[in-house]
């Protein structure tokens, strides 16, 4: 029986390689540019922990959503008892960074967006009888979701459960995510949901419900967007949960679970660690990754077009390209194509025909011209 | 030791010898160019101050001189460094006399060695700035980044940006390219003139750092007056550096020639280079070596410069890295008056808009400026005479504990300041008592502003009852028009302007949360386009415009027509009432729609309808299942 956790078994699931821990050297200090990925990662961080304390806290008192009550989280007396919850959170290691009053308070009026929305939407389930935050998975026994595997730790972002008049139990499970701008880059966080769907079937103490109670209930999955651009409506994707899909995709994650075997697709970014890393990720090709900008569908498929998204690229100069601070930065394709790199802030001098492998906001503007916000950026080895 | 300093310079760079506002920092232009017979011909030469020198001489501007047309192209120096003589006693006599034509030939080439060798000199300074276009924090250190950590570090005030580090170059004089092969000056028909807007940054080092001798109006709003401040007006060519397309110079560091876009190899210089040039650097002709360095010095004179990209001629260094453009600038201490409000980061939208949002805090900050520089300009009533040319202004943003907002900031132009802005500051302190919140308009420069925002002296065309456009006066515009805000001080920035949000941004300042209450029917146009849109729409068709009482805007005097003037208060669909809000709101409740998306994103409202079920909804529409 193999004991795990629902991120590693997704990540097992898409590639060896990234599933398993880093061990070269620190990663991404060979970079030539990078935006400080951990204050990303801290950012999201604090997100996921204003809504726990949000959903706990106060949501789960008289079983309502409503983003006023989040507003006022941060004002007069509130902010202390936050602030306690947050540096509780964040310990010796800082995951959710050095924040401070304002910060919190911009997010949340990100959150508010998002509560206020979801707490529309699930009117049609009925009334909540149940909200949940970081649902720990550690039950004191590992939770068995299929014949070959169980899960023993690990944290769902947020569980909803709701009763119509009829009676009838729906349960909502979430995972919250920064953005989700490139939607064919979410497969690993779609399985890890699906993970979490088995384990509250499999184990519905983890909501106060009974075997029977579970049963009957209707489960969706989503991916969440918390705090999408400002005036827009939060973006979300439903998750999948066809039986025989996820118990292939836990067949085939615990086959791959040892292997350090490299595969590339759409899940390759620098959240992975081997990405930008000094000994990197040799696998990566530009045609697995979402947006390739060798192809012609990225300069003709409307998908591309006029929208921002972020991903993961990798592309070869055609000619010597300077890069620097003010600059065109410009990167030439065939047929005149050219890709206009944004915030770049350093000087650097790339020949002909090397390998960049780049991260960043991308958006096609005509069938000739893109743009790049870079945010990683490394010159590959020759 | 600090180096010696010639005393009346000491006295002028300080600021301790009256000047009457006149510009003590004069730049030349100069067309240095050949006649027929190889000898030098200075075709122009005129000055001006560094601060109009920036706009008015940088390269790619057009410049007409007795009706020939110039075409700045580069850098000019009167009187370009040599090697001295201890520099050139150690070297072989063919080597020595190869410098001294290298000195002659290259003109900035020891110029550029002494500006970036010396650390006491203003001429060659640093420029840190953020690179999130929303935020644009400038520190104060004018060092490179080697020397400036902060620099390296996240911004601390919209704490995601990271620092573009520039050096900035303040020059000396301007020139237009001259043919190398004839020494006249180039043609210029061929190239497009470029009109330079100037940037004003009031660098920072400590976030909320300002004096405490504020006076308060109303709710939020403070005024300050500080003195002796470094402002740095700059040139950034044809981008701006917020804009990311691509901004300053590339240089060439022999002979002086900027260009926006790449500098080729091989260039033509910014001057002439007559034969005489070589008269006194002491080469004889009777020696070998003398006669083949004056070969040398006859070839070169008449081929283009070549910088051959070596970025010992192309680029400045600093820790590695290397800078190959560079924005040109001043730097100057003066008197800044600054009005100080908070954004409210629960309610209002974010400072920090994502890519390609309209930034309505940006607009509203900088709206609210140009009416208050235009209070103090345009108000004759304060008998301080104060002029557009004495005064200009900038917004910036100020992070102070946990709030977060604007200082608009008012300065002197003029290097030192002449006391006029403190001869403001003074009088409205003395008024201070004067100021009314139930009567603001009467209140010198902010009752000006407010009344110009309030849409009361703005001109519209409304149609009339057979679709004839009429024009209204006193009737709020839809942006911004000739009667509230667009002159020729603001044409250029039309597009960063908008007399709504600025309204709602001074009004917010004086009255706090309750703002929206005293707006009171100024927003009735952009209730009707909400009617106008939901009627449009399947479902709503039923939809009611709403009146208030009385009318908004008059007609001309003499003028009859069938013209609707009374307000719109607010949309009624099936009993339910739907209202535009402040551009200003974020987060709205579900009948409330932003204004900025009514004119900018009207299809959210439409699915925000649909959603509600007010209107028809399509059958494909994506929800929760």
């Amino acid at each position: 029986m193999l004991s795990s956790s629902a991120s590693r078994l997704s990540k097992a699931y898409l590639c060896g390689k990234m599933a398993q821990p880093y061990q070269g050297a620190p990663p991404l200090v060979s970079l030539t540019t990078s935006i400080d990925s951990t204050s990303v990662q801290a950012d999201g961080n604090l997100r996921h922990a204003l809504m726990e304390f949000y959903l706990n806290t106060i949501a789960s008192q008289d079983l309502t959503l409503d983003g006023k009550q989040m507003k006022a989280m941060a004002k007069g007396e509130n902010w202390d008892e936050l602030y306690q919850f947050l540096e509780s959170k964040n310990g010796p290691q800082s995951p959710l960074g050095n924040f401070s009053k304002l910060d919190c308070r911009k997010k949340l009026k990100k959150l508010r967006k998002t509560v206020n929305f979801l707490s529309k939407e699930l009117r049609q389930f009925g009334e909540i009888k149940y909200i949940v935050a970081e649902r720990s998975l550690k039950t004191g026994s590992a939770i068995q979701i299929s014949d070959s595997v169980e899960i023993k730790s690990g944290e769902i972002d947020a569980v909803f459960v709701l009763e119509n008049v009829k009676g009838k139990i729906t349960v909502i499970v979430v995972d919250w995510k920064r953005s989700l701008s490139n939607k064919g880059s979410l497969e690993q966080y779609k399985r890890q949901c699906q993970v979490y769907i088995r384990c509250i079937k499999n184990e519905p103490s983890l909501l106060s419900l009974s075997l029977e109670q579970i049963k009957s209930a209707d489960i969706h999955g989503f991916l969440f967007e918390v705090g999408g651009d400002e005036g827009t409506t939060p973006d979300f994707v439903k998750v999948d949960i066809i039986p025989a899909d996820i118990d292939a995709f836990l067949e085939k994650a615990a086959e791959q679970y040892e292997s350090t075997e490299a595969t590339s697709g759409t899940h390759c970014s620098s959240w992975c660690r081997w990405a930008f890393a000094d000994e990197y990720c040799r696998s990566i090709t530009p045609d697995a990754l979402s947006i390739n900008f060798h192809s012609d569908s990225f300069w003709t498929e409307l998908e591309f077009h006029s929208k921002w998204i972020n991903s993961l690229t990798q592309f070869t100069t055609s000619i010597e390209t300077v890069l620097e601070p003010g600059g065109k930065n410009v990167i030439h394709f065939n047929g005149g194509r050219e890709l206009q790199l944004k915030n770049v802030n350093f000087h650097k001098t790339i020949p002909g025909n090397r390998v960049i492998r780049a991260e960043g906001s991308v958006k096609r503007q005509t069938s000739m011209l893109a743009y790049m916000h870079v945010k990683n950026l490394k010159v590959l080895h020759g | 030791m600090t180096e010696p300093t010639n005393f009346l310079d000491f006295l002028s760079e300080h600021h301790k010898l009256p000047s009457f506002n006149l510009p003590t920092d004069a730049v030349s232009f100069v067309a240095r160019s050949l006649t027929p017979t190889g000898d030098e011909q200075i075709e122009v030469k005129m000055s001006n101050g560094l601060e109009k020198a920036l706009t008015q001489y940088s390269p790619g501007k057009e410049i007409i001189v007795k009706k020939k047309t110039y075409m700045s192209g580069g850098l000019y120096l009167d009187f370009p460094p040599r090697p001295t003589t201890e520099e050139l006693a150690d070297l072989a006599i063919q080597d020595r006399y190869n410098a001294q034509v290298d000195s002659v030939i290259d003109r900035f080439s020891y110029w550029f060695e002494k500006i970036e060798g010396d650390t006491q000199d203003s001429t060659l300074t640093w420029h840190h700035r953020c690179s999130t276009k929303s935020c644009q924090h400038t520190l104060e250190s004018t060092r490179p980044k080697s020397e400036t950590p902060e620099a390296s570090e996240l911004c601390e005030m919209c704490e995601s940006g990271v620092f573009k580090t520039i050096p900035m170059l303040t020059p000396t004089g301007f020139a237009p390219l001259v043919r190398a092969s004839d020494g006249s000056i180039v043609d210029v028909s061929q190239r497009e003139n470029t009109e330079y807007r100037i940037t004003t940054k009031w660098p920072t080092q400590i976030i909320g750092a300002i004096d405490e001798n504020e006076i308060k109006f109303g709710e939020h709003l403070e005024l300050r007056m500080v003195s002796g401040k470094t402002l740095v007006n700059i040139n950034p060519g044809k981008g701006q550096i917020e804009e990311e397309d691509g901004f300053g110079f590339t240089f060439c560091k022999k002979c002086g020639s900027l260009s926006h876009d790449d500098l080729p190899s091989e260039h033509p210089r910014p001057y002439a280079i007559p034969f005489q040039d070589l008269n006194f650097c002491g080469i004889p002709k009777d020696t070998e070596e003398g006669r083949t360095a004056i070969r040398s010095f006859n070839e070169r004179r008449v081929a283009n410069c070549d910088h051959n990209s070596d970025p010992a001629n192309t680029a400045i260094a600093d820790g590695g890295e290397l800078h190959r453009r560079l924005v040109l600038g001043r730097t100057f201490v003066t008197d800044v008056l600054v009005f100080r409000i908070p954004w409210d980061t629960d309610d209002f939208v974010s400072m920090d808009p994502a890519k390609g949002n309209t930034n309505t805090s940006q607009i509203s900050a900088l709206t609210l400026l140009r009416s208050l520089l235009e209070g103090v300009t345009g108000d004759t009533s304060l008998g301080l005479n104060i002029s557009e040319s004495d005064i200009d202004g900038d917004i910036r943003r100020y992070r102070h504990d946990d709030e977060e907002g604007w200082e608009l900031y008012i300065f002197e132009r003029s290097d030192g300041g002449i006391g006029l802005l403190q001869a403001l500051f003074q009088m409205l302190r003395n008024r201070h008592d004067e100021f009314d919140l139930d009567n603001p308009l009467d209140f010198p420069v902010l009752g000006r502003a407010l009344e110009r925002l309030s849409g009361q002296n703005c001109t519209t065309q409304v149609p009339d009852a057979t679709g004839k456009y009429i024009t209204v006066r006193k009737r709020p515009c839809k942006h911004i028009c000739s009667g509230c805000l667009l002159d020729y001080s603001t044409q250029y920035m039309e597009k960063d302007l908008d007399r709504t949000s600025g309204y709602h941004f001074l009004l917010y300042a004086l009255y706090g949360e309750d703002f929206e209450q005293h707006l009171d029917t100024t927003m009735s146009d952009d209730q009707k386009n909400l009617h106008s849109l939901i009627q449009r729409l399947e479902g709503g068709e039923t939809a009611e415009a709403i009146h208030g009482e009385g009318s908004i805007g008059v007609l001309n005097d003499g003028v009859e027509a069938d013209i609707d003037l009374r307000p719109v208060t607010h949309v009624e669909l099936s009993s339910i009432q739907y209202t535009v809000a402040s551009p200003l709101l974020s987060v709205l409740p579900e009948t409330s729609f932003s204004r900025d998306v009514l004119l900018n994103n009207p299809e959210q409202i439409l699915t925000s309808l649909q959603q509600s079920g007010a209107v028809v909804q399509p059958e494909d529409l994506n929800e929760l299942d």
